[in-house]
């Protein structure tokens, strides 16, 4: 199956179950707005190099706890599938600093730090993320 | 004596030939060898000190810029120094759980926080093609490779970063992490995904809040977002970490399995073993852009007057 027929079938599989409350953190989304911006740490559900703003979950800051974040749809940013174990892309758009993954949460077991502006392909497993670590 | 030893592992262990010289990233508490003596991890290798000071320094250079061009936001929130940007590479007991029950009453499986500079947003177009302008000019300032090799050397540290906890966790194998899940669970604790633990064990899985302190304060700031603006987020201050008594209590059980079950001391063996492998399968990468990058460091601190 091809990657976009995968990822028509996870995201009608998604929208068909019950979707899941707003999540806790969804002030801190990064600027609001569908497209990765200047300032914000973006990560991805599919890896596309961020060509397309679809799920996508933006940050001004730290987050220590993945877990409880969703990636937003288009074009109106309703929350839709857990960003914890389906992060596949990262773009660094922080002001000052690098950005250090974690496989686990509360900032345990780095795993890779993203320089500034950069946007590369990850693994899902990143629980917590962190600045100028 | 740091050097001496740095030259005899580096030279037996990797064979490396040019590599074998001491990293610019410390010691840290590394594994003694059967004389005693602090043996460096062969991840030492990596200059994660040179790559903090050209990141640094790219920064200040690109932050003046944007100050000269009225924008002063970014110069002004700046970090005071450069740090390394590859933390997780220097390895210690500690990587893994508190090294001792001192340790581990006092700081659970936390660490105290450094400060963190305030993340600088931008609504403002003007801005932002200044911003991207003022960032190429300030990599042609340190040199014509230095943006090639800056990214070239993230990409190195991640070639050695990514792959290495799961690579210790695999050979560690699963009937250890069955000894230790036995071990706390007579002490108490059983995680609550058996398949996350064998997967990657952490100590998050059992069930008891841990690292509640270390939630940024920063977090749920949310800018005005007016167009033609540039905000300024909080700032968040060093902190000190401190642990609930639960998170204390599971961390002495689990500093007491690990040291009673083995596991700890053959983790460490396993990370030594780990990281020559690593570095032997990204030999001809270090040993290219291991000089490179000093010697941007060396030329990016004249830049900004800290050599």
């Amino acid at each position: 199956m091809g990657a976009m027929r995968m990822f028509a079938a996870a995201v009608v599989g998604a929208a068909t179950l019950a979707v899941s409350p707003v999540a806790a953190h969804a002030v801190d989304r990064g600027d609001q707005k569908a497209a990765c911006n200047s300032g914000e740490i973006c990560f991805q559900y599919i890896w596309d190099g961020f060509s397309t703003s679809q799920y996508q979950r933006h940050f001004w800051y730290n987050d220590a706890n993945h877990t409880d974040d969703q990636f937003g749809n288009t074009p109106d940013l309703y929350p839709l599938m857990d960003l914890d174990g389906n992060a596949k892309g990262i773009w660094n758009r922080d002001s000052s600093c690098a950005v250090t993954l974690y496989v686990s949460t509360s900032y345990r077991n780095g795993y890779a730090t993203i320089a500034r502006g950069k946007e590369q392909s990850i693994s899902p497993w990143n629980q917590s993320h962190k600045r100028c670590a | 004596m740091k050097k001496k030893w740095c030259a005899v592992v580096a030279a037996a262990a990797l064979t490396l030939g040019p590599l074998a010289a001491c990293s610019d990233q410390g010691v840290g508490a590394t594994p003694a060898d059967a004389a005693g003596q602090q043996v460096e991890q062969p991840f030492a290798i990596f200059r994660g000190a040179s790559l903090g000071a050209v990141d640094y320094a790219q920064l200040k250079v690109l932050n003046q810029c944007l100050a000269d061009k009225g924008y002063p936001q970014n110069l002004q929130v700046m970090l005071a120094a450069p740090r390394n940007p590859f933390p997780q590479l220097i390895v210690t007991e500690k990587t893994f759980g508190p090294a001792s029950e001192e340790e581990a009453r006092r700081d659970g499986f936390g660490q105290d926080e450094p400060a963190i500079p305030p993340s600088v947003v931008s609504f403002d177009p003007n801005y932002d093609r200044a911003s991207e302008q003022c960032s190429e000019d300030a990599w042609k300032k340190l040199s014509a490779n230095a943006k090639k090799v800056y990214y070239s050397y993230f990409d190195l540290g991640n070639s050695l970063s990514m792959p290495f906890h799961l690579t210790v966790n695999e050979r560690m194998g699963r009937a250890r992490w069955t000894k230790l899940l036995s071990c706390l669970a007579d002490k108490g604790y059983r995680t609550n995904d058996e398949d996350a633990f064998y997967r990657f064990p952490d100590p998050g899985l059992f069930g008891v809040p841990i690292g509640a302190g270390a939630e940024d304060p920063a977090a749920s700031w949310t800018p005005k977002g007016v167009p033609g603006t540039v905000e300024v987020g909080p700032a968040t201050p060093a902190r000190k970490y401190r642990p609930s008594a639960q998170e204390s209590d599971l961390a002495v059980a689990w500093f007491r399995c690990r040291r009673d079950t083995g596991i700890a001391k053959d983790q460490m063996d396993l990370v030594m073993q780990v990281q020559r492998g690593l570095v032997a399968k990204n030999e001809s990468e270090l040993t290219e852009l291991n000089p490179q990058i000093e010697q941007i460091a060396k030329q990016a601190a004249t830049l900004i007057g800290q050599a």
